[in-house]
C-alpha cells in the first residue's frame, strides 16, 4: 500500500529525517512515536507533499508520489488530521465537509452524505454553525467527520487525542477501529505510548531525524533503547 | 453556544437537503436577484431622469471595483495594495486603441479586458508570497507600472500628460457599458457564493495547506480567480477612460483606488456578496453628503467614519451582522 | 562625474539611514502587534511640520524639535493604542483591521496638518551657519551632516535599547513568539502599548529627520513615507531591526545611483524592482529569518 525507502529532509544543517524506511498494508494501524523534533510531523508533510523530501522514494500502489502537488497525493486517496485541528473557520460545519472534492455530480447525495459523517462524530446539530464558533475538541471531531466523508484508503493522524476529553477520545477510537476493519492504512502519529500500544500492532519509534527501534508493543516496551531515549525520560 | 446550536438545529436537516452547497433558502436567492433586478433597472433608466450622470458612473465604478477586488481579497485571502495597476492597464489600452489606433469603442473595452487578463498573468507569479509581502510588491509593481507608462514615448501612450480621447465622445454609451460590467459582476459574486467553487476558494482563504490537503487545487484555483478579479478591473479602467477621456498617469494608477476599493468592500464585509455592494453604495453616498456638508472638515470627518466602523464592526457591516445573529445567516450572503 | 559619484553615495547613505528610521519603528509595531500601521508616514510628516513650526514661528533650532516631535507624537500614540490597540490585536484579522483603522487615521492626521498649515509645500527656513562643508573635495550641506549625525547618535541608543534592556528584549521576543511570552508571563498589553507610543515618538523624530534633508513636504506627502517604510521593512526582512536599517541603504543606493546613471524618472522604477527582486528570491527578506503568514 504504502511503502516508504530511504527518506532523507533536512533544514540547513539540521537533518529532520534521516533515511526512513516504512511500509503500511491495508487494515493496519502502524504507531509512530518520539519526543518533540524526531521528525515525526516532518514525515507526515513528506508523505502528503506538503513538503519535498531530498532523497528517497515514496510509493502509493506502486506509484512514486514524491514531488506531486499535495491535492494529487490527496486525490490518490492520502488523507490526514493536524495536531491543532485545521478547520475551514469562515465555513460552517456541513461546508467544511462538503467542500472536498468529489466524483458525485448529485448533490443532494452529497449532503446527503455529510449529514451522515456529522451525525457520526455527533456535530449534526452544528450543521449551520460557522466552524469558529466550535470548541478545541469539535474542531478535531470536525477533522475526523472530513476525513470520514472523503474516506482515504491512507491516513495520517498527528496527534489526534493532545488534548482531547476521554468521551471524544473514545469515539475517535471507535471510527479509528472502524476503518481498519474498511481496510485503511492508518499512520498513527501520538506521544502517550499507552494508547498506542493498544491501537497498533506495529510501532516505530523516531529519534533525531532516524528510526530507533520498530516492533510489536511487547518488543518496544522492553527495548533499552527506547527506554534509554524514551520511556525513560518521559515517564 | 448551547443556544445557538438549538436555534439552528432544526434548520440544520431542511438547509442540507434544500442547497447542498450553501446555507441560504431558495427563497433568499430570489430576493437576491429581484433586488439585483430593480437597482439595474434603476441604473438603467438614470440617464432619464438625473442630468447628473457623473455621480451614478462612478457610484457603478466602485460597486464593480470592490466586488472585483473582494474576489482577491475576500474569497482567496490577500490583500492587493496595487490593485489599481490592472485598473490603469485597462484605461490605457482603451485610450491607446481608440485615440492613436481608431479602434471602435467595444473593441477597445476588450482590448482593455485582454490587458488586464495578460498582466495578471505576468504578475501571477507574486501569489507565493502571502500577507504583507504579498501587498507591498503588488504595490511595488504598480508603481512601476505607472512610471514605465510615463515614460514611454509620447506618440505611444501620451507620455507624463497622459491621454486626452476625442476620437470618441459618448458618455451615455460608457455609462451603459458600466452599468453592463457592474451587473456582471455582481452576478459572478453570486454565482461564485452558490457554487462549490465560491466554498473552495473561501477554504483556501482560511487554510490553504488543508484545502489542498483534502484535495482541492490551490494553486489553479488561486490563479483562475486572481485573472477574473483583475479583468474586471481593467475593463472598468477601460470604461472609465471612455467615460472621463481624460487620462494620465498620477490618475490611471492613482494607489488610492486601490484603497477605496479595498475599504470599501471591507466596510461592507469582505467574503461576503453583498457587503462591497453595500459598502461601496454607502461611502460614495456617504462621501458625496460630507464633501457637501462640511468643505473644510470633510477628510477628517471621513478618517473618523472609518476608524469608528472599524472598530465597531471588524468583519464589515454584513460580516458583523452575520458573526452576531445566526439568524441572518439564511437571508444574507 | 569622478566627484559626483563619492557624493551620491554619501548621500544614498544618509537617506538610507532616515529610510531605515522610517522602516525600523514601523517594524516594531507590524513585527510586535501585527499592526499596520498604514498612517505612519502621516506621524512622519506631523513630525516634519512640527519642525516647521518650531523654525519659522519661534525660531528655535531644529534640533531643538527632535524632543518635542518626540514627546507629541508618542503622547498620540499612547493616545491611539489605549483606544484601538487592544481592539485591533483581538480581532480576528489584525492586519486587515489595523489597515483600514489606520487609513482612517491618515486622513485624519492630513486633514489636521491642512487645517492648519494649509496645502502649500513647506520648507524649513531655517539655516545652519556655514551652509556647507567641504572635504575630501566633496560639498556637504550642514542640514544634511546635522541629519546624519543626529540619526547616527540614534542608531546605537536604539539598538542598546532594543537588545538590552528588558523591554527592547521582550520585544523582539514578541516579533519572534507572541504566545510564548504570554506564557513566560509578560504583560504583552503594557509591552505593547510602550512600544506603540515608542515607535510613534520615532517616526515623529524622523520627521524632523526629513525636514532637515528633504527640501518639501505637504500634509499629503505621509501615504509615500508608509510606502517606503514598509518597503524598507519588507526588503529588509520583518521584524529585524537590523534588516531595516539593511533594506534602507540598499533601497537609497539603488535609487540614488539608477537617478546618476539613467535619470530622474527611473530611480523609484530601480528600487522598487529590486525589492521586487530581493523577495523573489529571498521570500523572507534580506535579513528576514521567517516567512511570515497572512
Amino acid at each position: 500500500m504504502l511503502r516508504i525507502s530511504g527518506v532523507s529532509k533536512s533544514f540547513g544543517a539540521i537533518r529532520a529525517l534521516r533515511e526512513i524506511s516504512l511500509n503500511i498494508e491495508p487494515g493496519e494501524a502502524v504507531g509512530l512515536m518520539g519526543v518533540n523534533g524526531a521528525g515525526k510531523s516532518t514525515l507526515l508533510n513528506c508523505i502528503c507533499g506538503l513538503m519535498k523530501p531530498d532523497g528517497g522514494a515514496i510509493e502509493l500502489d506502486g506509484k512514486n508520489i514524491i514531488g506531486m502537488a499535495p491535492h494529487r497525493v490527496s486525490m490518490m486517496g492520502v488523507g490526514r488530521t493536524f495536531q491543532v485541528p485545521r478547520s475551514f473557520r469562515g465555513l460552517t460545519v456541513l461546508e467544511n465537509l462538503i467542500v472536498a472534492p468529489s466524483r458525485e455530480a448529485d448533490r443532494e447525495a452529497k449532503a446527503d452524505r455529510a449529514h451522515k459523517a456529522l451525525k457520526r462524530v455527533k456535530l449534526d446539530r452544528l450543521a449551520s454553525n460557522y466552524a469558529w464558533e466550535l470548541s478545541g475538541g469539535q474542531q478535531k471531531l470536525l477533522e475526523l467527520a472530513r476525513l470520514i466523508m472523503i474516506w482515504p484508503n491512507v491516513v495520517l493522524f498527528d496527534e489526534p487525542f493532545a488534548g482531547m476529553h476521554s468521551d471524544l477520545c473514545r469515539m475517535f477510537i471507535d471510527e479509528l477501529k472502524e476503518m481498519l476493519q474498511q481496510r485503511v492504512a492508518i499512520l498513527l502519529v501520538c506521544h502517550d505510548p499507552g494508547t498506542l500500544y493498544r491501537l497498533s500492532r506495529r510501532i516505530i519509534v523516531m529519534h533525531e531525524g532516524g528510526i530507533l527501534a520498530e516492533g510489536s508493543p511487547e518488543q518496544i516496551k522492553t527495548d533499552p533503547k527506547v527506554v534509554d531515549a524514551y520511556l525513560g525520560t518521559a515517564h | 453556544m448551547t443556544e445557538l446550536s438549538q436555534a439552528t438545529a432544526q434548520n440544520t436537516r431542511k438547509d442540507a437537503y434544500q442547497s447542498a452547497s450553501s446555507r441560504l433558502t431558495r427563497s433568499s436567492l430570489l430576493i437576491w436577484n429581484a433586488t439585483l433586478a430593480v437597482m439595474f433597472a434603476v441604473a438603467a433608466a438614470i440617464p432619464w431622469a438625473s442630468n447628473g450622470l457623473s455621480f451614478w458612473f462612478y457610484l457603478l465604478q466602485w460597486v464593480t471595483l470592490a466586488t472585483a477586488v473582494n474576489l482577491v481579497a475576500g474569497l482567496v485571502g490577500y490583500l492587493p495594495f496595487g490593485f489599481v495597476a490592472f485598473f490603469g492597464i485597462g484605461s490605457y489600452a482603451a485610450a491607446v486603441l481608440t485615440q492613436f489606433h481608431g479602434v471602435l469603442a467595444g473593441w477597445s473595452i476588450c482590448g482593455a479586458a485582454m490587458a488586464g487578463t495578460v498582466l495578471a498573468l505576468l504578475f501571477a507569479p507574486t501569489m507565493r508570497l502571502s500577507g504583507v509581502f504579498f501587498s507591498i510588491v503588488s504595490l511595488s509593481l504598480s508603481i512601476v507600472l505607472k512610471s514605465l507608462v510615463s515614460i514611454l514615448p509620447e506618440h505611444v501612450a501620451g507620455g507624463s500628460s497622459g491621454v486626452t480621447i476625442t476620437a470618441i465622445k459618448d458618455p451615455s454609451l460608457a455609462y451603459y457599458l458600466m452599468v453592463a460590467l457592474c451587473l456582471v459582476s455582481l452576478s459572478i459574486a453570486t454565482l461564485i457564493a452558490v457554487t462549490p467553487y465560491g466554498l473552495r476558494l473561501k477554504a483556501i482563504r482560511d487554510d490553504a495547506g488543508a484545502a489542498a490537503m483534502i484535495g482541492i487545487d490551490v494553486t489553479r484555483l488561486r490563479l483562475s480567480v486572481w485573472l477574473l478579479s483583475a479583468t474586471i478591473a481593467s475593463t472598468c479602467g477601460g470604461i472609465e477612460a471612455l467615460y472621463s477621456s481624460v487620462i494620465d498617469p498620477s490618475a490611471s494608477f492613482n494607489m488610492l483606488i486601490s484603497a477605496k476599493a479595498i475599504i470599501y468592500a471591507a466596510l461592507g464585509g469582505l467574503g461576503t456578496v453583498m457587503g462591497p455592494l453595500l459598502g461601496a453604495l454607502l461611502m460614495s453616498v456617504v462621501d458625496e453628503l460630507i464633501w457637501a456638508r462640511f468643505p473644510v472638515a470633510n477628510l477628517f470627518i471621513l478618517g473618523a467614519l472609518i476608524s469608528l466602523t472599524v472598530l465597531a464592526m471588524p468583519k464589515g457591516l454584513i460580516g458583523s451582522l452575520l458573526d452576531r445573529h445566526p439568524r441572518f445567516r439564511r437571508w444574507l450572503f | 562625474m569622478a566627484t559626483l559619484v563619492p557624493n551620491i553615495i554619501l548621500n544614498a547613505a544618509i537617506l538610507g539611514v532616515i529610510y531605515g528610521f522610517l522602516g525600523l519603528s514601523l517594524t516594531i509595531v507590524y513585527g510586535g502587534m501585527r499592526i499596520a500601521n498604514l498612517a505612519h508616514g502621516d506621524i512622519v510628516v506631523a513630525g516634519s511640520f512640527i519642525t516647521y513650526a518650531l523654525t519659522a514661528k519661534f525660531g528655535y533650532s531644529p534640533i531643538a524639535a527632535l524632543p518635542v516631535a518626540f514627546t507629541y507624537l508618542s503622547v498620540l500614540g499612547y493616545g491611539l493604542y489605549r483606544i484601538a490597540g487592544k481592539r485591533l490585536q483581538n480581532s480576528r484579522e489584525p492586519e486587515l483591521a489595523s489597515f483600514l483603522f489606520f487609513y482612517g487615521v491618515s486622513l485624519m492626521i492630513s486633514a489636521s496638518l491642512l487645517f492648519v498649515f494649509d496645502a502649500d509645500a513647506r520648507a524649513i527656513s531655517f539655516q545652519f551657519r556655514p551652509l556647507s562643508f567641504q572635504f575630501l573635495g566633496l560639498r556637504v550641506p550642514h542640514a544634511r551632516l546635522v541629519a546624519a549625525g543626529v540619526a547616527l547618535a540614534l542608531v546605537p541608543v536604539i539598538f542598546w535599547a532594543l537588545y538590552q534592556t528588558i523591554y527592547g528584549k521582550a520585544l523582539r521576543g514578541a516579533i519572534m513568539n507572541r504566545d510564548a511570552l504570554r506564557i513566560v508571563g509578560i504583560d504583552i498589553d503594557r509591552l505593547s502599548l510602550f512600544a506603540f507610543s515608542i515607535s510613534f515618538g520615532l517616526a515623529g523624530m524622523t520627521g524632523v529627520l526629513i525636514a532637515l534633508v528633504f527640501p518639501a513636504f505637504s500634509p499629503f506627502s505621509g501615504m509615500d513615507y508608509t510606502i517606503l517604510g514598509f518597503v524598507v521593512i519588507v526588503l529588509g526582512g520583518l521584524g529585524s531591526p537590523l534588516g531595516a536599517l539593511a533594506g534602507g541603504m540598499v533601497f537609497a543606493l539603488t535609487e540614488q545611483l539608477t537617478t546618476l546613471y539613467l535619470g530622474q524618472s527611473t530611480g523609484l522604477i530601480a528600487g522598487f524592482l529590486v525589492l521586487v527582486a530581493v523577495i523573489v528570491v529571498r521570500p523572507a527578506g534580506l535579513m528576514g529569518q521567517v516567512e511570515w503568514r497572512a
